[in-house]
């Protein structure tokens, strides 16, 4: 699929849309007839309109979040056990603690499950508009349930017998509300596949809500990954409502039965019940997760959590999106904010439960030139580069490229920039990003099929920078022009 | 009269609560029969519109409920989730399932 962020294509007949007027020169002095015309002609354009290119080009990429202020927003209404939504208030934003555990719990865990999503996403809010976030508890009597009903979550007090109340796990606030999010984001339709990956999500950042807000904050090796631990009875054998490190072990009680979650496509569940099974094989995507999470390190929510976020933000993920449609667009995403490696990570842990998403094939090889610039005249480098088969490439500087899905990423290792465009034959373009938020254009071309010499690093009056933007001496060749690239 | 009440659905799916309730009143005291049968006429089980089928768009762990009512002349089944609008149906479910 088409990254339509990313620059369209360009192909040899736009020559004079992607290439700078030095390369140009380039080319109308060593390309042959055909090219030579093309360049000239392309010379003779306004300078205008590649400035307004490059003005469009910052603009497609990775926009940056809306500048805003959190707007954390609690209500909490108690039912009394009724069940018109949404009873009566008893807590809003700033107030005391009311000493009802499940009204505070339901309090503190909106607050935690809010902030997890700001701090981390900076999402604000379920409809990252600052919508507040409205509870109901105390929902029936005996409730064995939590809920969102499209609009706010509700909470049961539990039978007191096998459930305690549905607040006093954190994560069971944060799968509620996740499915808020959900809603306003890809809206995955909850039933089957497409459901099951909406409640995976509610699962998967459920618990992230659980490991950020602990006082000392867990990472993946130290999270339980579990999703409502503490809410069954001592009476109930078992540990919580579901495990995401163990699918089906999370219970195997005599009144309960066994936790009959998958955590492997083999094993996955076909039923009418639980509108498809969406609390069964979401056991699959869930374990997924948790490998991923737990192959990164760290705190879950940074790396692992951020490309099932992007993903479930990406207009490309559609309602009825299935396992395998999540998982390509983890992988794609994986790339883009991470690079090759937690790419293979996220491949890696998509083919541990049974989804394959590999790469495709490299399709590039040989001498190219990558030019680079930051979209201000003057100031760019030029290195030559050399594709090899197994995924790096050599001469212009160390570091992996991949082409998967009409995108092109070339990854530095020694830096932080970032080139994805698409490539088309002998010309390739996009953007540069680096994470400290410097951002320019990059152009690739095969320097054997426009007859070019081995590219010469330019002196005369430019300015040459590293990929920081920052003025490098240039004279030890394309070596010293590599160390720079990184 | 026979009542039986299935439930689905929820934050998570327990195989051994997919069992529906079944209650006959005439195998109960006199007064759990008399207060079902209270229940059931409360909640005019059988002169209900028809609810619409399964949850509304947009809610997510729901349960629904299928209760079905045989008085010994009529039977009637409907299908209703939460969050449940009616307390007086609310009322017969949480009785149901705490039996």
């Amino acid at each position: 699929m088409t990254d339509h962020s990313m620059p369209s294509m360009p192909s040899m007949h736009s020559i004079h849309c992607i290439l700078p007027p030095h390369m140009l020169e380039h080319i109308a002095r060593t390309g042959d007839d055909t090219q030579r015309e093309r360049a000239l002609q392309a010379l003779a354009t306004d300078n205008t309109q590649r400035s307004r290119r490059i003005t469009r080009s910052f603009t497609t990429v990775a926009p940056a979040m809306p500048v805003t202020t959190p707007h954390k927003q609690r209500h909490v209404h108690d039912l009394n056990h009724g069940t018109n939504l949404p009873g009566t208030l008893v807590r809003s934003e700033g107030q005391a603690a009311t000493g009802d555990a499940e009204v505070d719990e339901a309090y503190d865990g909106a607050g935690a499950t809010f902030d997890m999503f700001w701090a981390a996403y900076s999402r604000n809010s379920i409809d990252n508009a600052g919508m507040p976030l409205i509870s109901s508890a105390h929902y029936s009597t005996q409730y064995n349930n939590a809920f969102w009903n499209g609009a706010q979550m509700t909470y049961g007090d539990g039978d007191g017998v096998y459930f305690n109340r549905f607040t006093a796990s954190v994560d069971v606030i944060g799968h509620e509300m996740t499915h808020g999010i959900t809603a306003y984001q890809a809206n995955l339709e909850y039933h089957d596949q497409p459901g099951a990956l909406n409640e995976s999500i509610s699962d998967v950042f459920g618990s992230l809500v659980k490991q950020f807000s602990r006082s000392t904050k867990q990472t993946a090796a130290q999270a339980d990954w579990l999703i409502g631990q503490g809410l069954f009875t001592s009476k109930v054998n078992g540990v919580a409502l579901r495990s995401m490190k163990a699918p089906g072990t999370a219970y195997d009680d005599q009144h309960l039965g066994k936790d009959p979650q998958p955590a492997h496509m083999n094993n996955f569940v076909h039923t009418t019940s639980d509108n498809g099974g969406v609390h069964i094989n979401s056991g699959i995507p869930n374990h997924a997760f948790y490998l991923l999470a737990t192959a990164l390190g760290g705190y879950a929510w940074e790396k692992a959590g951020r490309i099932w976020y992007v993903t479930l933000c990406d207009p490309r993920l559609a309602p009825t999106a299935r396992f395998q449609d999540f998982a390509n667009l983890t992988v794609a995403n994986a790339a883009t904010l991470f690079g090759p490696a937690v790419q293979q990570a996220t491949i890696d842990a998509w083919a541990a439960v049974g989804i394959s998403s590999s790469l495709q094939p490299p399709k590039i090889s040989g001498q190219w030139a990558l030019h680079y610039d930051w979209g201000v005249t003057g100031r760019f480098n030029q290195v030559p580069i050399t594709f090899n088969a197994d995924g790096t490439f050599t001469g212009g500087g160390n570091g992996q490229w991949q082409q998967k899905d009409g995108t092109l990423m070339l990854h530095w290792n020694t830096g932080p920039a970032i080139y994805s465009g698409s490539l088309d034959g002998d010309i390739g373009s996009g953007a540069m990003t680096t994470f400290a938020g410097s951002d320019g254009s990059w152009y690739l071309y095969r320097q054997g099929n426009v007859g070019l010499v081995p590219p010469t690093l330019e002196e005369e009056t430019t300015q040459h920078l590293d990929a920081m933007g920052n003025p490098v001496t240039v004279g030890a060749g394309a070596a010293g022009a590599a160390g720079a690239a990184g | 009269m026979r009542i039986s009440l299935r439930t689905d659905g929820g934050l998570a799916t327990f195989p051994g609560l997919t069992r529906p309730v079944e209650v006959d009143s005439s195998s109960l005291g006199a007064d759990e029969a008399a207060r079902l049968e209270h229940l059931v006429g409360a909640a005019r089980f059988f002169a209900r519109p028809e609810p619409a089928a399964g949850p509304a768009p947009g809610t997510a762990d729901a349960m629904t409920y299928t209760l079905t009512v045989d008085d010994g002349t009529r039977t009637r089944t409907l299908t209703v989730s939460d969050p449940l609008e009616d307390d007086d149906l609310a009322a017969l479910i949480s009785h149901l399932r705490a039996l």
